[in-house]
């Protein structure tokens, strides 16, 4: 019964709207921005080359299908990525990206330090994700996603951003 | 317009829609494919138009809206809800006693505040029979809740029944943020014992779940005369979430909760037989279970749909009064955006049964003992961004019927103008109805019974027994509400925020109460009954506003300072039966003004140390003078994971009133909530 309501509204809703949005909802764009970032930020020579490019997403995913969307179409470096999902610190493993979602300061500082002095490539939206050490934040202006570089931390990890990142980054 | 005329073609021929089922899923719309070819540089210029996933930023919705997020929860320094509830503007919130709150906005406030939504994950809390909040059987463990959403106001179409002054929609945390183990325990002098323990874990590679057990105990406090007050409050409570996030953009979420509570009272007793009064202490126990599934699916990057289903029983057992509820509650909401994103449509299905079954006793009766309660409602909302300004216009209105007050109009016309990203300027005009309740309908409650007889003496009844009797009224309507409401905001620069709201609402047909003619009752005993009415002669409104501001002065120090206002202005039209008895000013226990200043200051990396000033006008209704009171928190990380929190409560006087009886509710004396303070140890770990 359950699937025949959803069928007739999957139906109904094709007919209203049978044209792609020419809107981007904010995980859609955020998620074209994870991985758009990896093209700007050398890994050191000695990081793991797995036979993919992984993508963690700590805590809450609110990305929804975009990612994997993204990611299925899309080789990063040259070999396929992959999006893993992690529920708690200690079982965050090798990933070269690192999106932490959470909004509380506590667990935020406790998934940075899982992966302090790691080659990852942190990136957050929460207000103090670059005082705890996160190397990229999103932060919405108006209608608009602009980000902020904290270049330090992620030199201390080993990354190199490309200067043409930081130039677009919001606090260049 | 064409597009509302499509939605309408949509919901009534959705049914002859089903042979195009093939083609809607076939179409795999993947806008994502473009947006990841774009460079960084493009990425950056691409607008947000869609946070459908998420609620609206606040800074951007026209309605009075507060949000307690969970940093402001962790640092409140508050053991339960009620009292988180104080730090937001506009609602006024008053102890009655160690198990008893009353909580309201916009000038109407009780221990059976019945014009307030709560809502705990989309399970309405509201008491159908009492239309009211018992505030001790919501007892949510703090640390399980995401976020706190008060809308002051009657809040727009999506928003459920009875939302006339109010909603209160508590959010937990989904099962993935709540991974891992937490232990926290708070003793306290005055203050209540609270032990917690939670377990998240994951069942698969997107299936979360998090379960938890809760254990409070209150003490009894004082009267204003010093005597033990016999309120002590004990509450056992367990639940369990569980949250499954597929890859497709469906989400399924499974909640059960479980309680136990134990409020001890003392009240006056009427008995069928002499010496008629007498004072008992017992308690009220309160249990029940809720079970409640929710589906959401993303359709794409403009529509989802939510279908949510629930039930829920409880029961009530006192000396005087038992009562068991059960209700079921079933919600259907879609959302989609127009091909343009200019309009984005919200339109929904709602039904509730409630069925209820009391136990009758000479002084609480409700007739008939069983009855069952059924609402209709439906909604539809167009949210339009009007081309070339910074408009939005929200047109919305419900549809609904319940058996108490048959078929209801709820419109509501919002609009908001935000002339730069830091500035907005908003508006709402709209009409709400507060349904009845089966007290309204159905009640026979006799408030007093004695030897005193009112017919002068010598008058062959004088020597019945006296009786007076609340008497419900099955042709009670629902109160309505017209409310115009104004609003600004604005990032006055990046570390300072005003927001002003003002209110002018409009009552017709509030519930007030009158004289009936005496009346000779001979079962089970001969008296002499003064029946009191229940009726909808009060009438009149309530203006006022709130005003508050954020200052973050440096980044470790954050200032938030409040000030609410309602001034009423109520009266009673026309009683049919006889006289009024009732002061239409006096019905409800709100302030007429009251503030907060709050300070939240970071000291290093460790420490915190947080105070709050509140200050609340007197309530002559319930006999309360005006008071100041000052909590302080020390809060320090000792290790990672390891939390203290050093709470003082009311420090600044040994002890004040904040709530009395009112009307007939005897079931209380007015209590001095005195200074006290807890400590507060919290572990969190993996």
């Amino acid at each position: 019964m359950k699937r025949v309501a959803v069928t007739i509204l999957l139906g109904g809703l094709s007919v209203l709207l049978d044209a792609q949005p020419r809107a981007a909802s904010e995980y859609e764009l955020k998620a074209a921005f994870l991985l758009n970032f990896s093209r700007f930020v050398e890994w050191p020579a000695d990081a793991k080359t797995h036979e993919s490019f992984v993508i963690g997403i700590a805590g809450n995913d609110p990305f929804g299908v975009w990612l994997e969307h993204m990611v299925s179409k899309q080789t990063i470096r040259g070999v396929k990525a992959d999006v893993r999902r992690f529920a708690s610190p200690k079982e965050i493993n090798d990933c070269h990206v690192l999106f932490v979602s959470s909004p509380d300061e506590e667990s935020t500082g406790l998934i940075l330090d899982a992966v302090r002095d790691r080659p990852v490539l942190t990136v957050g939206e929460s207000a103090r994700f670059r005082d705890l050490g996160g190397m990229i934040t999103f932060v919405n202006e108006g209608n608009r996603i602009r980000f902020d570089v904290n270049s330090e931390a992620a030199k201390r990890s080993g990354l190199t951003i490309s200067s043409k990142l930081l130039h677009l980054a919001r606090n260049k | 317009m064409l597009y509302r005329r499509r939605v309408m073609q949509l919901i009534v021929l959705s049914g002859l829609l089903l042979a195009s089922q093939g083609r809607g899923l076939a179409q795999a719309v993947d806008p994502a494919q473009t947006l990841q070819d774009l460079s960084l540089e493009d990425l950056v210029e691409v607008e947000v138009t869609s946070a459908s996933r998420k609620p609206e930023r606040p800074f951007e919705t026209a309605a009075a809206v507060f949000v307690l997020t969970t940093e402001d929860i962790r640092r409140s320094g508050a053991t339960n809800l009620p009292e988180l509830l104080r730090l937001v503007p506009g609602l006024h919130v008053s102890r009655i006693d160690s198990n008893k709150w009353s909580i309201g906005a916009r000038g109407f406030a009780g221990r059976y505040s019945n014009k307030l939504l709560v809502m705990i994950d989309g399970r309405s809390v509201y008491n159908p029979l009492f239309s009211g909040t018992f505030w001790n059987s919501v007892d949510v463990p703090l640390e399980d809740i995401q976020q706190v959403e008060v809308v002051r106001g009657s809040g727009a179409a999506v928003w459920g029944d009875n939302a006339v002054t109010g909603i209160i929609n508590v959010i937990t945390k989904k099962a993935h943020e709540t991974q891992g183990y937490l232990a926290a325990t708070t003793a306290g002098i005055e203050d209540p014992s609270v032990s917690t323990a939670r377990v998240g874990g994951r069942l698969g590679t997107r299936v979360f779940y998090r379960t938890f057990l809760r254990y409070r105990s209150q003490d009894e406090s004082r009267t204003l005369a010093g005597l033990p007050a016999a309120d002590e409050w004990h509450d056992f409570r367990g639940g369990f979430r569980l949250d499954w996030d597929r890859s497709d953009g469906t989400s399924v979420m499974f909640e059960g909760n479980a309680y136990d509570t134990r409020a001890d009272e003392r009240l006056g007793l009427i008995l069928p037989a002499p010496p008629y009064r007498t004072t008992w202490r017992g308690n009220l126990n309160d249990s029940g279970v809720s079970l409640l599934g929710r589906l959401a699916r993303n359709l794409g990057g403009n529509s989802d749909l939510k279908l949510q289903a629930y039930i829920d029983h409880s029961r009530t057992e006192a000396v005087y009064f038992a009562q068991d509820l059960n209700t079921t509650d079933i919600d259907f909401q879609h959302r989609f955006r127009s091909r343009t994103g200019r309009h984005e449509f919200v339109w929904g299905l709602g039904y509730r049964i409630s069925q209820d079954g009391v136990k009758n006793t000479f002084a609480m009766q409700l007739v008939p003992p069983s009855r069952s309660a059924q609402l209709s409602r439906s909604f539809i909302q167009d949210e339009i961004r009007l081309a070339d300004s910074n408009v939005r216009l929200t047109l919305g209105s419900k549809l609904g019927w319940s058996t108490y007050n048959g078929w209801d109009v709820q419109p509501n016309v919002r609009a908001i103008w935000t002339p730069s990203s830091s500035q907005a300027f908003w508006g709402a005009v709209s009409r709400s109805i507060r349904t009845s309740s089966r007290i309204d309908s159905d009640i026979r409650w006799t408030v007093d019974l004695s030897t005193t007889s009112p017919l002068p003496p010598g008058s062959p009844l004088a020597a019945l027994p006296f009786e007076q009797q609340v008497v419900g009224n099955p042709d009670f309507e629902a109160e309505v509400q017209k409310s115009v409401e104004l609003g600004y905001r604005r990032a006055v620069y990046k570390h300072f925020t005003i927001e002003a709201s003002l209110f002018y609402n409009a009552y017709s047909r509030l519930q007030a109460s009158e004289l009936a003619p005496l009346e000779l009752r001979t079962t089970p005993f001969p008296r002499l009954t003064q029946p009191i009415w229940i009726n909808n002669s009060r009438t009149g409104s309530v203006a006022g506003g709130e005003l508050q501001a954020t200052v973050h002065p440096r980044r470790w120090w954050r200032l938030h300072g409040a000030w609410s206002e309602a001034r009423r202005h109520l009266r009673i039209r026309h009683p049919f039966h006889g006289q009024s008895i009732q002061d239409p000013q006096a019905g409800d226990a709100s302030a007429g003004r009251w503030a907060t200043v709050q300070s939240r200051l970071d000291v290093g990396r460790r420490m915190e140390f947080d105070t709050a000033i509140r200050w609340s006008g007197g309530v002559s209704a319930v006999r309360v003078a005006s008071y100041t009171s000052l909590d302080a928190r020390f809060g320090f990380r000792l290790t990672q994971g390891l939390e203290l929190a050093l709470v003082g409560r009311d420090l600044l006087s040994p002890g004040h009133a904040e709530y009395g009886p009112m009307g007939f509710d005897g079931s209380f004396e007015t209590i001095t909530v005195r200074r006290g303070a807890h400590a507060t140890l919290t572990w969190k770990g993996f």
